[in-house]
Order: structure tokens, then C-alpha cells, then sequence
């Protein structure tokens, strides 16, 4: 019960829609064939003017792939995949103008006069539906169980390819964010944060001492160690912060709308949940992190700079101790 | 299937130390896998030709062939 409460649930988080969302990383990038040519076998299989795969951003919608509408984006409001989301359920609308929630759209009304649509919600692992796979006519027409179960099929291989890039993305060992994908995440916040005027600060810590551990108890306890500190601070992090493992011992943690004391503060509950953490199997080792924080300040031109001021608090963190949080 | 890579790509993937790849990169070959299975169902059921059929899996398994050599580089690097 539990599983399909959180299934059900999901529709309705949209801040962990949007978090999802922003995982993969694919907002704004450029076209790519592989994605083209799903589009483009699916509008021969159905024999459509317009497909597109179509990720519902905040305020908009925008194609990673678009087949027969000259168009990137549009606004959230004007779409019908802004619909389609909102359920597990492929959306089928035959004949648009006859339906009161699409007859005055702009897309109906205007180029590219849509009048049937179906779209499949692009749907993750963790039950969020980023947007839709769809197919739009320019006149009115019924869409069949088994042409829905065709799209709903190519709508789960278009996620799977999405998925690929994350699990790539991921640290075999942790399954956290490896180091190349956490300093893209850093720029890509740094990018969002600056574009809002939003807050975000960055954490590195890491393990005092962590050669000790492996020197005393051997490599396989070290990596024990490793993983309950990826799995507790998974735990103890917030949905939007993003985790990473970036060196043997070391950690990153970006917190988007997050600064100052409320930052500290976070590293602190960090830093408490790491001095408490067991590793299963090696109860008897007893490991701290030291943590170290940088707000995304004015003067903070780029990621290498922003990861540096957050290096040498953590720095600070060491020279002052040990197991405690330093900006 | 662009046949140039595939048997370049398999040996990859089979040289590759399953201890080293990501955990959700064999998961998801599994899974990729199956639902390339189940669209092939998909299409044969909705009356395709097997033009269609040959052609649809292709373009869906090339285009996770890309991801998966450009998945496996990023881990060589």
C-alpha cells in the first residue's frame, strides 16, 4: 500500500516533480538524433503532422525533440501535456475545439491548429511525470487502445534513455553523483540561481582521519564506512539538494534556495548525522566529517570559484578541529 | 542497429568489471531490453507491418546504443 500511496502522491508533489525534472539535466539542450528519430518513427506509425517529447518546466513547456511545429517551447498554460501529466493514463483528446478545457487554447485557435491530441506521461522510477510523449492532428480523430499502448510503449523507452544518463552519471560505489556530473550540477545551479536572483550555497566535507579507518580495519570496512555516509546524508539531505562524491573521502552537497544560517545549519544536522552513522557489519568504527560551507555570493563568477571558497572552508573546518562546520 | 558498434560496444560492456559500472547501468540494459520486447508486442498488436516493426527498433535501440557508448566513454574518462 505504502508503494502505491507514494505512486499516487507524486502526481500531486510538484516540487519533487520539478526536482526530478531537473535530474536529468536535459532542459535547453540541443537537439539529439536518437531522440529525432523516435519522433520521427512515431509520426510515420501514426501518421501525424506533429510529435514531440515535451518536459513540463515551471512555467513552460519545452521540446527536447519536436517533429512538424517550428517552436522550442511554449508557455505551461497553453499546453496539453500540462493536462496529460496529471495522470497515469494516456490523455486522448479527439477533437480539441470540442473540448471546453482546449477550445480557446492558442495552440488551437493559432498555429499549429491543433485538433486532436494524444500524449503518454514520461513517467520516473520515482512515479514523477517530467512531461509527455505525444501526437498532435490537425483534424479531429480517434486514437485506439492499442496506438495508445504504442506511444505508452515509446514513452517508457524515451525515459529509459534518460535514466541511462543518470545511472551513468552515478558513482558505482555510492550511487551518488560522481565527480563530473556534481561539478556540471554546480554550474547548472549556479546558471538557475543567478538567472532567478536565488540563494544556494555549496557544502564539501570529509571523513577526518579516513586513512586511519582503512589502515586499522582494512579497505572493505573503509568502503563500508563510504557507503553509510552516502546512504545517511541521502537520508538527511532535503528532495532539491544535490549529493555527490567527488574524491575517496569526499563529499559535495549543493542546497539551492539555501544561505546563510539556514545553510550552516544544514551542514550542522550533516555533520551530527555522519558523527552518528554506523556502518552495518563494522558497528565498532567510529568515524566524524569535517564540513565546509560557501553561500553563492555576488563575487562568486563560477562553479571552480564557488567549489574553491567551499574548499577552503572546509579547510578552515580541519584547522580548526575536526568534526565541525566552517564558511 | 548501427552494426559498426555493436560488436565494439559488447565487448565493452562484457570487458567492463561489473563492479565498476554504475549499478543502474546493467538495470537499465535489463530494462531497455524488455521494453524494446514489449513495443515490438505493442506494434504487432496495433497491426504494424514488420517495415514498421524493423524500422521503429531500430531507431529506439540506436539511439540507446549512442547513449550507452557515450555512458561508457564518461566512465572510461
Amino acid at each position: 500500500m505504502l508503494s502505491l500511496n507514494k505512486h499516487s502522491d507524486a502526481l500531486l508533489d510538484e516540487h519533487g516533480r520539478i526536482c526530478a525534472l531537473e535530474r536529468y539535466s536535459v532542459l535547453d539542450t540541443q537537439p539529439e538524433p536518437g531522440f529525432e528519430k523516435i519522433t520521427s518513427v512515431i509520426k510515420t506509425i501514426f501518421e501525424v503532422p506533429m510529435v514531440a517529447i515535451s518536459l513540463i518546466d515551471r512555467e513552460r513547456q519545452w521540446f527536447k525533440s519536436i517533429q512538424g511545429f517550428d517552436k522550442s517551447e511554449t508557455p505551461r498554460s497553453a499546453s496539453f501535456c500540462n493536462h496529460a501529466i496529471k495522470t497515469r493514463e494516456c490523455m486522448v483528446i479527439p477533437d480539441a475545439s470540442a473540448d471546453p478545457r482546449f477550445a480557446n487554447s492558442p495552440l488551437v485557435l493559432g498555429p499549429p491548429f491543433v485538433r486532436a491530441y494524444a500524449g503518454a506521461p514520461l513517467e520516473t522510477p520515482e512515479s514523477y511525470n517530467v512531461g509527455t510523449l505525444c501526437v498532435f492532428d490537425t483534424r479531429p480523430r480517434e486514437f485506439n487502445p492499442k496506438e495508445i499502448e504504442v506511444l505508452r510503449n515509446f514513452a517508457g523507452l524515451v525515459v529509459e534513455e534518460l535514466e541511462l544518463r543518470q545511472a551513468a552519471a552515478r558513482d558505482c560505489q555510492t550511487n551518488l553523483l560522481g565527480r563530473h556530473a556534481f561539478a556540471q550540477a554546480v554550474e547548472r545551479v549556479l546558471r538557475q540561481a543567478v538567472q532567478s536572483a536565488a540563494t544556494a550555497s555549496l557544502v564539501i566535507f570529509d571523513l577526518d582521519h579516513f586513512k586511519s579507518v582503512n589502515d586499522t580495519w582494512g579497505h572493505p570496512a573503509g568502503d563500508a564506512v563510504i557507503k553509510a555516509v552516502a546512504a545517511t546524508c541521502s537520508e538527511e539531505k532535503r528532495p532539491e539538494d544535490i549529493l555527490g562524491r567527488i574524491g575517496g573521502e569526499e563529499f559535495g552537497m549543493i542546497m539551492p534556495n539555501l544561505a546563510g544560517e539556514a545553510a550552516i545549519a544544514a551542514a550542522e544536522r550533516m555533520r551530527r548525522v555522519v558523527e552518528e552513522a554506523v556502518a552495518p557489519d563494522w558497528p565498532e568504527i567510529r568515524f566524524t566529517g569535517s564540513f565546509g560551507v560557501a553561500d553563492l555570493d555576488p563575487d562568486v563568477a563560477n562553479a571552480s570559484i564557488w567549489m574553491a571558497s567551499a574548499d577552503a572552508a572546509l579547510y578552515r573546518a580541519k584547522a580548526g578541529g575536526r568534526n565541525r562546520v566552517a564558511t | 542497429m548501427n552494426n559498426d558498434l555493436k560488436p565494439n560496444l559488447m565487448d565493452r560492456v562484457q570487458a567492463t568489471d561489473p563492479a565498476s559500472l554504475p549499478p543502474g547501468i546493467i538495470s537499465s540494459i535489463e530494462r531497455h531490453k524488455a521494453r524494446v520486447a514489449e513495443l515490438v508486442t505493442a506494434l504487432r498488436g496495433a497491426g504494424m507491418s514488420d517495415d514498421i516493426i524493423d524500422s521503429s527498433v531500430r531507431s529506439v535501440v540506436a539511439s540507446y546504443e549512442q547513449e550507452l557508448v557515450k555512458a561508457l566513454r564518461d566512465l572510461e574518462a
